[in-house]
């Protein structure tokens, strides 16, 4: 019996596309465990966007300090919200008026939140960006000063990982510096959580931007 | 007499009669001002900041620093008051 309809053999994936697809699927695997918004190891986060960033541009990791690095400040807030307790317990301060006392008291307290707040921000923002083109850090040193280092993913050449010590090998963080051709030398990710696992990540998006040079896609 | 000898004078005479609580107040009065200058800057930072990594937090942050305005401003105003 002749055959009414013979569908065509569905076209073989060129070597090129098949590398292509393996490469993204493993960037989804490294990328898979993520957390929230509010956390230093976010990949592909919502309703994020930075100044400079481009229209096509997308987000792939989000990564500030590791939180066990806020532990310090934290203490120490902790310490400075008791202290006028413990001072008002041991030393009498019926020395200074009710009212003075109590400005003092007001004042203290503004102080320790402004200490705390301004930690807070400096944690917060101070962010290492990938994206899908290229490498972000965002610094914020002092006071309405701001320092934003970017490099294209094919400038990099070169990715080191920095850990060590009792604390970032307990806890699973350390440096990543990453060596570029451009203008900055060097870029380094301080502190930040996973980072073997960041390293994959920023070797992924090379071959991914090797790839996209290979098909001549590259910006 | 400089206009400089003449101020010294002045501070001189005029040191005995000031109370030491007056001059406190004074230095609170001051360092509360400074304080108020530092939480109008914290929410001009917190706007720099917010410009440059724009994200779903950034607008409880943004209030908090005007929280810690407004209560800058109350306790500048009760400093007035009540030392």
């Amino acid at each position: 019996m002749p055959d009414i309809f013979i569908a065509k053999p569905e076209p073989e994936k060129s070597e090129l596309e098949k590398q292509k697809e393996s490469l993204k699927k493993e960037l989804e695997e490294i990328l898979a465990v993520g957390s929230r918004f509010f956390s230093a190891f976010v990949p592909r986060p919502r309703n994020l966007r930075f100044e400079t960033q481009e229209k096509k541009e997308k987000i792939v990791l989000l990564l500030r300090r590791h939180p066990i690095t806020n532990i310090p400040w934290i203490l120490l807030t902790a310490v400075l919200v008791f202290t006028p307790f413990f001072i008002k317990s041991f030393i009498s301060l019926d020395f200074i008026p009710g009212n003075y006392q109590f400005i003092l008291f007001l004042c203290w307290y503004l102080l320790t939140f402004a200490f705390a707040f301004e930690r807070f921000l400096t944690w917060f923002f101070n962010v290492n960006i990938l994206t899908d083109e290229r490498v972000i850090d965002i610094n914020f040193p002092t006071l309405l000063y701001r320092d934003i280092t970017e490099a294209k993913i094919d400038k990099i050449q070169d990715v080191n990982i920095k850990t060590g010590g009792y604390i970032r090998s307990l806890f699973n963080f350390g440096d990543v510096l990453i060596q570029t051709a451009g203008a900055i030398p060097e870029i380094c990710f301080e502190a930040v959580p996973d980072p073997q696992r960041v390293s994959q990540v920023i070797n992924q998006l090379l071959y991914e931007e090797e790839q996209e040079k290979l098909e001549g896609r590259v910006k | 007499m400089t206009p400089a000898d003449n101020f010294i004078q002045f501070l001189v005479k005029a040191i005995p009669t000031l109370s030491l609580w007056l001059l406190v107040k004074i230095l609170f009065i001051i360092g509360l001002a400074l304080y108020l200058a530092f939480a109008v800057i914290v929410i001009r930072q917190v706007g720099l900041m917010a410009k440059t990594l724009d994200g779903e937090f950034n607008l409880p942050l943004k209030f908090v620093a005007w929280v810690h305005l407004i209560v800058s401003l109350g306790v500048f105003l009760l400093a007035i008051f009540i030392l």
